[in-house]
């Protein structure tokens, strides 16, 4: 600690519409255009085009999970975790979307453990899982998810987001930059 | 970051104190101030600065510099740069890394903790607006670069070795840079976008420009690719997706570049491309394939006396003295084309053996004269990927062993592990290694490409981009990868060849708009970056705005 989790994790867990396939969403990671903001780690720009009520697949949401780069099934609870040194307080991160106001649902853990709810049959989950829910616009801003109150020796998943699109087919432009662990 | 308003305060303040000892309770000093040439990152306390009055000690291990690399040249118009060091002794809590020009008693100090990279290494990008005024100040200077870890104010601190680095004019600002990269998207297919990007120097984000199964590119594959040096025109083989080593399926395509989604003519629908050369304006397009070059038209002029795609030229093998031509580049003037000559094909794109040879070549007529072999291969090495310098006068290209490669197969042009970067004179005679840029030998240091402009009063020194697959610090360990897992990615070294006979390169810089974990190719500078309009008005990517054509980089 502290670290960018970045250098250890990548955005491979896909949960929601038609599971991020046939265009759902499409990824930049050579950069943010304009970061205007201090930036260690990557800055990554999703771009997520929800999919119809009618469409096949269609789930009314989507959300990413940062998990180790493995080869093969990136699956969400079958992507092992990572030991992370104890004793952090905090994720850090910079946000925002092309144009706002837009509720985003960021978190930290939570992998295959989400609101109490594991499968067993998975052979990996995240030992704590902890939410964030912040209404981003286009500008961007400095938003953190507390750890304080967390245990844990390893991560499945340090980072992650979820967007409900309530009934948008628009494409969304979310951006994200810089996150550690601290 | 923080960063207070004040000038900074660089006072070397003495402070009484035995080496060896790992604390010290004496020692008074001014409170440091940061100011304009000092930055604080998130994590590091605020009195960062009063960390490090302390004498080194002798206790415990150092912090290592791991990059930038010693020796390296880096552009006053790139702004990224992230310092990789091992941080020594485990208690160190923050660390300075300062850059400073001793002769003019100048530094920059930027306070960090370590943020993590692996086991024992840390990484720190420069913040990017004392970077800027670091650059503006110390361009042309010898400088030195060094981190120290600092227990606590009164506790032990120690140095790393300086490495040493200069901060160059270069002029790169805007100009045009187009690569092959493969950019994972990990989520859904989980297919890496794979394409040709393009970006003006100093952009932070390269755009995605010929991306397969778009308009832009119909086919599964695009990634050999030249470009004129003016920016009008780019020239690439779509090709599907295939397996095969051969790759005898790619047809060439040419696209002014202000409208990607357009052909200038329809591709055949059977192999004629592996490798293209495009002329300085655009107009001419040298192609091989199936050993041997062939000259066709890439403008839309009827007074031209050529539709486009029409063949003006073709030269064989038996035209160039019983070799084949590959790999061929126009020169600065377009008064020749320096190509490998080679009588051992490996496949339709790479050799086993090749001569670097130039042939002059006459615009009006389409017409080449005879070749004339500059830099000869012998039984033992084989030369080939050859580039221009901007002034015309030297050629950069690679150099390998022939025979045997670890798992008994001749070696061959393309993936090379041994491949090493050497210059020649435009005319032959002495071939010079270059062996700073190469770096280290065994890396697939291989595809040189000169940028088309130079710096210095004398237009000396150049600049010099090429693909290897060294590490990038500790964020790319190639070392600890095994052969077939290691990513190529693009690096830049000056050559000035004012040094010659001497080395007359610098060892390179990582070239930051790449991602670490994806490989890049084949790196195309031009000088500007046409603006799009085939998508209504004038077009650039975000963070870029169109002025009279070209797209130029927003100032931040």
């Amino acid at each position: 600690l502290p670290f960018l989790v970045d250098d250890y994790f990548v955005p491979n867990g896909c949960f929601g519409d038609g599971d991020c396939q046939g265009g759902v969403l499409q990824l930049e990671s050579t950069g943010c255009a304009e970061p205007d903001v201090p930036m260690q780690g990557a800055c990554r720009v999703f771009t997520y085009t929800p999919l119809a009520e009618d469409a096949p697949g269609h789930r009314g949401y989507l959300g990413i999970l940062f998990q180790r780069g493995e080869p093969g099934d990136v699956s969400i609870g079958r992507v092992p975790p990572l030991p992370v040194q104890r004793g952090a307080r905090r994720v850090v991160f910079w946000a925002k979307v092309d144009a706002g106001p837009q509720e985003v649902a960021f978190r930290a853990g939570g992998a295959n453990n989400w609101e109490g709810q594991t499968d067993p049959s998975l052979p990996y989950s995240d030992d704590f899982a902890v939410l964030k829910e912040a209404t981003l616009t286009s500008e961007y801003q400095q938003l953190e998810i507390d750890l304080s109150e967390v245990e844990y020796e390893e991560v499945v998943s340090p980072f992650g987001w979820a967007i409900e699109t309530t009934g948008r087919t628009a494409p969304l432009q979310l951006s994200i930059s810089d996150v550690r662990w601290e | 970051v923080r960063r207070a308003p004040r000038l900074a305060l660089w006072a070397l303040v003495g402070v009484t104190a035995c080496r060896g000892e790992d604390a010290y309770l004496g020692g008074g000093h001014e409170t440091y101030v940061c100011g304009e040439r000092c930055a604080i990152e998130q994590g590091a306390p605020a009195d960062s600065g009063d960390w490090f009055w302390n004498p080194d000690s002798e206790l415990g291990a150092a912090p290592e510099v791991v990059y930038p690399l010693s020796g390296s040249a880096h552009p006053v118009d790139l702004r990224q740069l992230t310092v990789q060091f091992r941080r020594g002794r485990a208690d160190f809590r923050v660390f300075r890394v300062r850059v400073e020009a001793v002769e003019q008693r100048l530094a920059f100090d930027f306070f960090t903790p370590c943020i993590a990279v692996g086991d024992d290494g840390c990484r720190y990008a420069l913040e990017p607006t004392v970077w800027d005024a670091a650059r503006a100040e110390l361009v042309g200077k010898s400088l030195r670069l060094s981190v120290t870890g600092s227990a606590g104010v009164q506790g032990a601190q120690r140095s790393s070795p300086a490495v040493p680095l200069s901060v160059v004019d270069t002029n790169l600002r805007n100009k045009g840079f187009y690569y092959w990269a493969s950019v994972p998207q990990y989520s859904g297919s989980n297919v890496p976008r794979t394409g040709i990007f393009r970006l003006p120097f100093g952009a932070d984000q390269a755009e995605p420009f010929l991306m397969p199964g778009t308009a832009t590119n119909e086919r599964d594959c695009g990634a050999c690719h030249s470009v004129s040096s003016d920016g009008s025109t780019i020239a690439f083989t779509a090709r599907d997706d295939d397996a095969s080593p051969d790759q005898r399926s790619g047809s060439l395509v040419v696209k002014v570049t202000a409208q990607p989604n357009r052909r200038l003519f329809e591709p055949a629908g059977s192999y004629d491309s592996s490798m293209m050369a495009l002329t300085s304006n655009g107009k001419r397009v040298l192609v091989a394939y199936d050993q041997q070059l062939v000259l066709r038209s890439a403008e839309n002029d009827v007074a031209s006396g050529y539709a486009p795609g029409d063949v003006i030229t073709r030269l064989t093998a038996e035209d160039l003295g019983g070799k084949a031509g590959y790999f061929p580049e126009f020169s600065p003037d377009d008064d020749a084309v320096v190509v490998t000559l080679s009588d051992e094909q490996d496949s339709a794109i790479a050799v086993r053996a090749g001569d670097i040879a130039v042939l002059s070549y006459d615009a009006a007529s389409g017409k080449f004269g005879r070749a004339s072999v500059i830099a000869e291969g012998t039984e033992d090495v084989f030369n080939f990927y050859p580039t221009w310098s901007p002034d015309g006068r030297y050629v950069a290209f690679a150099s390998a062993p022939r025979g045997l490669d670890e798992g008994g197969q001749l070696r061959k042009s393309y993936d090379q592990k041994m491949a090493r970067l050497r210059l020649v004179g435009r005319e032959g005679g002495e071939i010079h290694e270059l062996s700073n840029a190469t770096h280290q030998l065994e890396k697939w240091s291989t595809y040189p490409k000169f940028a088309p402009f130079s710096v210095g009063q004398s237009g000396s020194q150049f600049f010099l981009t090429f693909n290897s697959k060294i590490n990038y610090g500790l964020l790319l360990d190639n070392d600890a990868r095994l052969d077939s897992q290691r990513i190529a990615q693009l690096w830049m070294s000056e050559v000035d060849v004012t040094k010659l006979p001497d080395d007359p390169s610098s060892a390179p810089i990582w070239l930051p708009f790449q991602d670490p974990t994806a490989p890049g190719h084949l790196g195309i500078w031009t000088k500007e970056v046409k603006c799009r309009t085939d998508q209504g008005g004038a077009a650039c990517a975000a963070g870029q705005r169109c002025e009279a054509n070209v797209c130029v980089v927003v100032p931040k």
